[in-house]
């Protein structure tokens, strides 16, 4: 058979199992990450309480600190996995030097706060609780990702999966932030973030093999 | 030239719309915009590799885009699309090949085919200039002019160890520049 021949018969194959479909729209993810989310603070709520001192704990910045910087890198990195679950779609420089601004925003005074305090504040032995939580509260958002990821049709399977273990992480951290007591800065950085880049490594190598097309 | 242009946004929006049709479940648009888009495929990938390989790769692409038609987005560009899904199977076929060490740069080059023969060349020409020369003088003498590793260690002055590390150096760096091009640039290559 030609090569013509079985392209044709290619194209009468498809045109046979045309059917309509919805196109993938973008408030979908948004919305069902939305849930995701909620779910993962309800998880954390369920499974620990929510820190007593809750709402009066923000007039410390360090509350704010640790909770409005996880979920706004999570919500630029949520983008970033959309855009890069469509064919056409590129990440441009100021996507990755908004996401280094964020993660400055976050190790800096976790740094400043480890020199100052010789690194007091990581020498916890509840380090492995909250490592342990903030894993578990990643798990629905990662989910919903790769769901995503593998209905889509990523260019860069690995790149995408790898964000999309690094949102998933910064989800989890806002979550096990509403129920965590610390505020050492240092403490917050470094177990905040392990998480995440463990979640990254995983979900990248998911990423290539679930996603394959 | 201004011919050319028009032909060519004339061929873009109607293929949006046709695709945009094919997502409501019309069959004729569908058949139109993959008959009318395979050869441009088929283009696509003769410009980069050999056209037997070229057809394979055009249907493959036809099967992704069938696969992923919900992914088509109609605020954004049809061809941006469906250059993108093209230049991922094209990337995704030459990991393939490197992972059966059997990489095929496009040395046939077909008598029906000149032109794309041509281009196909340009573009590697492209990418070996951008390797650092003593990868790409060992990728020119064994994969394109189709010497022997130790006949291309006697011409390069090269170890024969050092020649199959610096092919498969600069196949790997070849393959991430690859990856790397944006989709305005994959879209320029295929239309140049």
């Amino acid at each position: 058979m030609s090569s013509n021949q079985k392209t044709d018969m290619l194209i009468d194959t498809l045109v046979s199992q045309l059917t309509p479909v919805s196109p993938q729209r973008s408030a979908h993810f948004w919305g069902l990450l939305l849930l995701a989310v909620g779910l993962a603070v309800a998880l954390i709520l369920a499974f620990t309480t929510i820190r007593p001192d809750f709402l009066t704990s923000f007039r410390q910045w360090v509350m704010g600190w640790k909770t409005v910087a996880p979920l706004a890198l999570g919500l630029v990195l949520s983008f970033l996995v959309l855009q890069s679950s469509q064919p056409g779609l590129r990440l441009r420089p100021w996507h990755w030097m908004t996401i280094v601004l964020l993660l400055a925003i976050f190790w800096i005074p976790g740094l400043v706060d480890y020199v100052r305090t010789e690194g007091e504040g990581v020498q916890t032995l509840n380090a492995a609780y909250c490592l342990k939580f903030v894993t578990i509260a990643s798990l629905l958002p990662l989910g919903l990702y790769l769901f995503w990821l593998r209905r889509a049709a990523p260019t860069h399977p690995m790149r995408a999966g790898a964000l999309a273990g690094l949102a998933a992480g910064a989800f989890g951290a806002f979550a096990y932030a509403t129920h965590c007591p610390y505020v050492a800065m240092d403490y917050i950085s470094l177990y905040y973030s392990l998480p995440a880049a463990g979640l990254a490594m995983v979900s990248a190598l998911a990423a290539k093999y679930i996603c394959r097309w | 030239m201004q011919r050319n242009q028009d032909m060519r946004i004339d061929q873009k929006s109607r293929w949006s719309g046709w695709m945009l049709a094919a997502q409501q479940g019309d069959s004729t648009a569908y058949r139109a915009l993959l008959v009318e888009m395979q050869p441009w495929l088929a283009r696509f990938f003769a410009r980069r590799l050999a056209w037997s390989v070229a057809d394979d790769l055009a249907q493959e692409t036809l099967l992704a885009v069938h696969a992923k038609r919900h992914t088509y987005d109609p605020t954004l560009s049809f061809m941006s699309w469906v250059a993108a899904i093209a230049h991922y199977k094209w990337v995704d076929w030459v990991r393939k090949q490197k992972i059966r060490g059997e990489i095929e740069l496009p040395e046939i080059i077909p008598v029906e085919a000149q032109d794309s023969a041509v281009h196909a060349r340009l573009n590697i020409d492209r990418l070996l200039a951008a390797l650092p020369p003593r990868q790409a003088e060992a990728i020119r003498l064994v994969k394109l002019e189709g010497r022997s590793v130790d006949e291309a260690s006697v011409a390069s002055g090269q170890s024969v160890s050092l020649i199959k590390v610096n092919i498969h150096r600069g196949m790997q760096r070849m393959a991430k520049i690859m990856e790397a091009a944006t989709p305005q640039e994959i879209l320029e290559s295929s239309e140049s």
